[in-house]
C-alpha cells in the first residue's frame, strides 16, 4: 500500500461553554455560578489518508468538519484520541509540522490587507526560511499556473475574492507542503471562478503530487476535486468510500427526463413518482427498489409517443442527503 | 556553523515581519495626518498648561526648567502617540477565530505580533518624533538636548515601543480566557499616564511613588527614554538599558506562558 500521510484513530474533541440562562435574574446568578455544558464536536472518529490522495470531508454545518482539519494542522487539541501526520502529532509538533503542510481558510485571508501580495509572498519565504534562488523560481512558477501576475502588485483589498483566492493557495504552496489542507476553499465564489479553482487545485495534486484534504459543503467541489469521500454528521464518520462506491451504494433512484409528441397514459406505475410535468415534458423520479430500470422504462414508453428521453443519476447532493436519511 | 545559520534564519522572520508591517503602516497616510494633527493639538495644549504652571514659580521644579519641561512632554508624547494599537487586532482575531491562520505558520504567534506591532510603532515614532521636537523648539527657541541624549532617546524609545508592544500582546491575549480585554488595556494606559510619566516626570512625584514605578514597565516606556533626551547620563542610560531588558524578558515569559496554556484551551469559532 502507498505511504500513510495522515492517521488518525478515535479522535474526540468535547468544547466546553457556559450556559448562558434568559433574564435579569439569571444573569445575577450567572455573577455567582457559572454553568457549563459540553458540546461533543467529535465522537471519536478514524481514519487514514495516502500520499497523493485527494480526500474530501463532507458534512452539515456543525459536524466536525473544521475541528478535525484544525485538529490536524496543530490548532487545537483533541479531548481524546490519537492522530499523526507526516510522523507528527500535531499538537505537540505544530511548528515542525507547518514547514510540511500548506493550509487554506475559505473564509479568512493569510495575505497583508493593505499590501500587495507579492510582498506577502516574499515575507513567507523567509517564514518559511526558504533559500533565495530557489524561492524565486518556484513563486515565478506558481505565478505562471495561477495566472495572477496581473494581481500580484496590487493591494490586496483592491483584489475580487476570486482573485485573492488564487493568491491565498500560491502562498501555502510556497514551501512545497505534502499536504495541502483547504477548509470550505471555494465558499463564497461565483461558479467560472469556482471551477477554476478547482481545476488549478486538480493540477497541483496531479502535477506536484501534493495530498489535498479538503472540506466542504459544495458537493460539486467534491465531484470535480476528490476520489475518496468521508462524510460526517454530528461528530461520527457515517461513510467513508470511493465517490463511484456512494454514488452506486446509494443511488436507489433515477431520474427520467421526457419529452412526449402525444401523451395518452397517466403514469400511474408502481415505483414511479411525477417530480415534474409541464405540457408535453415530463420528469419521473423512478425507485429501484420497488422496480427495476428496465421495467420502469418499458412501462413508461407505453404512456405515449416518445420524441426524446434521457435517464439520469441523482445528484451526489441528493445521495448524501439520503446517507443523512438513512443515518437519523 | 548550520546552528548559526538557523538562527539568522529565524532572526531573519522576525526582521522581515517588522519590515512588512513598517511599510503596512505607511500605507495609511490619511490616518498619518489626522494623528500628526492631533498631536500638534495635545502638545500645544500641555505646552500652554505647563508655561502656566511654571509663571507661579521661578526657578524650577526639581531640576525641571520650563524649557526641559516643553521637551519632556513632547518626548513622551511622541512615544505615547506611537505606542502599539494591536490589541484590537488580537482581540478580532481571537474572537473571529482568525487567529487559525497564524498557528499553522512557523513561527511564535507572541512574537509575531510583538515584531508585528514594533514595525508600525517604529513607523509613527519616526513621523512623530521630528513634529514633537520641531513644535518644541518652536516654542522654546532653544535645543535643550544633545547629540548623545538623542541618540539615547531613540535606542531607549524603540526599546521601550517594543516592551510596550509585549504587555500590550498579554493583555490582548487574556481574551481567551475573558470576553473583554478592554478594562485590563485601560488600566495599563491609565499607569503609563500616571506611573508612567506621560504629563509629569517621576521626580515630581511623590517619594513611595518613585518607588513603586520601578516595579512596573510603564516608567521605562515613556519616563526612562524622555529623561534621558534631557539629562542625559550614562549611568542613567545603562540604568534604563537594564531595567528595559530585564522588564522584556518578564513580561515575554509571561507571554509564551499565557500563550501556551490558551492554546491548549482554544476553541475556535465558525465551525
Amino acid at each position: 500500500m502507498e505511504n500513510k500521510l495522515i492517521e488518525v484513530k478515535d479522535l474526540k474533541k468535547t468544547y466546553t461553554s457556559k450556559k448562558k440562562s434568559e433574564g435579569f435574574l439569571a444573569g445575577v446568578k450567572s455573577l455567582i455560578k457559572t454553568d457549563y455544558f459540553n458540546i461533543e464536536a467529535l465522537k471519536g472518529i478514524s481514519f487514514d489518508v495516502f500520499e497523493g490522495e485527494t480526500l474530501a470531508l463532507i458534512g452539515p454545518n456543525g459536524a466536525g468538519k473544521s475541528t478535525t482539519i484544525k485538529i490536524l494542522t496543530g490548532i487545537l487539541y483533541p479531548t481524546e484520541g490519537e492522530a499523526k501526520v507526516i510522523g507528527l502529532v500535531p499538537w505537540n509538533d505544530r511548528v515542525k509540522l507547518s514547514y510540511s503542510i500548506g493550509v487554506v481558510f475559505g473564509q479568512r485571508s493569510q495575505l497583508w490587507f493593505h499590501l500587495p501580495p507579492m510582498d506577502s509572498f516574499n515575507l513567507f519565504s523567509k517564514i518559511y526560511e526558504l533559500d533565495g534562488k530557489e524561492y524565486k523560481k518556484r513563486v515565478e512558477e506558481l505565478i505562471d499556473i495561477f495566472e495572477i501576475r496581473e494581481y500580484i502588485s496590487v493591494p490586496v483589498r483592491k483584489l475580487s475574492l476570486g482573485e485573492r483566492m488564487r493568491c491565498e493557495i500560491v502562498l501555502s504552496l510556497l514551501h512545497k507542503p505534502r499536504i495541502l489542507f483547504l477548509d470550505e476553499p471555494t465558499i463564497g465564489l461565483d461558479v467560472v471562478v469556482k471551477s477554476r479553482v478547482r481545476d488549478l487545485i486538480k493540477r497541483i495534486n496531479r502535477e506536484e503530487h501534493v495530498t489535498v484534504f479538503l472540506t466542504s459543503h459544495d458537493t460539486l467541489d467534491i465531484e470535480a476535486i476528490s476520489k475518496r469521500v468521508i462524510v460526517i454528521n454530528d461528530g461520527r464518520i457515517i461513510f467513508e468510500g470511493d465517490l463511484n462506491t456512494i454514488k452506486h451504494g446509494y443511488m436507489k433512484k433515477k431520474i427520467v427526463d421526457l419529452k412526449f409528441n402525444e401523451i395518452t397514459g397517466d403514469f400511474n406505475i408502481k415505483g414511479v413518482n411525477i417530480l415534474k410535468k409541464k405540457d408535453y415534458g415530463v420528469k419521473l423520479e423512478v425507485d429501484l427498489t420497488q422496480i427495476s430500470q428496465d421495467d420502469a422504462i418499458s412501462e413508461i414508453i407505453k404512456q405515449g409517443e416518445i420524441l426524446d428521453i434521457t435517464i439520469e443519476d441523482p445528484s451526489l447532493e441528493e445521495v448524501i442527503k439520503a446517507i443523512y436519511n438513512e443515518e437519523n | 556553523m548550520r546552528k548559526t545559520k538557523r538562527i539568522t534564519l529565524k532572526i531573519a522572520k522576525y526582521v522581515e515581519i517588522l519590515k512588512v508591517s513598517f511599510m503596512a503602516a505607511s500605507a495609511y497616510s490619511k490616518e498619518l495626518y489626522g494623528t500628526l494633527g492631533f498631536l500638534i493639538i495635545t502638545l500645544f495644549i500641555l505646552f500652554f498648561l505647563w508655561k502656566t504652571i511654571f509663571s507661579f514659580e521661578t526657578g524650577d521644579f526639581e531640576g525641571f526648567t520650563l524649557q526641559k519641561m516643553i521637551w519632556y512632554v513632547a518626548a513622551t508624547e511622541a512615544i505615547m502617540l506611537s505606542s502599539s494599537r494591536i490589541r484590537l487586532r488580537i482581540d478580532e482575531e481571537i474572537r473571529s477565530g482568525n487567529v487559525s491562520n497564524f498557528l499553522v505558520k512557523p513561527f511564535s504567534y507572541p512574537l509575531f505580533l510583538a515584531f508585528d506591532s514594533l514595525g508600525s510603532s517604529i513607523f509613527r515614532f519616526i513621523v512623530r518624533m521630528p513634529v514633537a521636537f520641531a513644535l518644541a523648539l518652536i516654542f522654546t527657541l532653544k535645543f535643550e538636548i544633545s547629540l548623545l541624549g538623542l541618540m539615547s532617546y531613540i535606542i531607549l524609545g524603540i526599546m521601550g515601543l517594543f516592551l510596550d508592544a509585549l504587555v500590550t500582546i498579554l493583555i490582548g491575549l487574556l481574551a481567551f480566557y475573558v470576553e473583554d480585554t478592554a478594562p485590563i488595556y485601560w488600566i495599563y494606559n491609565k499607569l503609563l499616564f500616571t506611573i508612567g510619566g506621560l504629563l509629569i516626570p517621576i521626580d515630581m512625584m511623590p517619594a513611595f511613588v518613585k518607588t513603586i514605578s520601578k516595579f512596573f514597565p510603564a516608567r521605562f516606556i515613556l519616563y526612562n527614554p524622555a529623561n534621558s533626551l534631557i539629562n542625559f547620563s550614562w549611568e542613567f542610560f545603562m540604568e534604563s538599558f537594564s531595567y528595559i531588558v530585564l522588564f522584556t524578558a518578564i513580561v515575554l515569559l509571561l507571554t509564551s506562558l499565557l500563550f501556551s496554556s490558551a492554546s491548549r484551551r482554544l476553541s475556535i469559532n465558525g465551525g
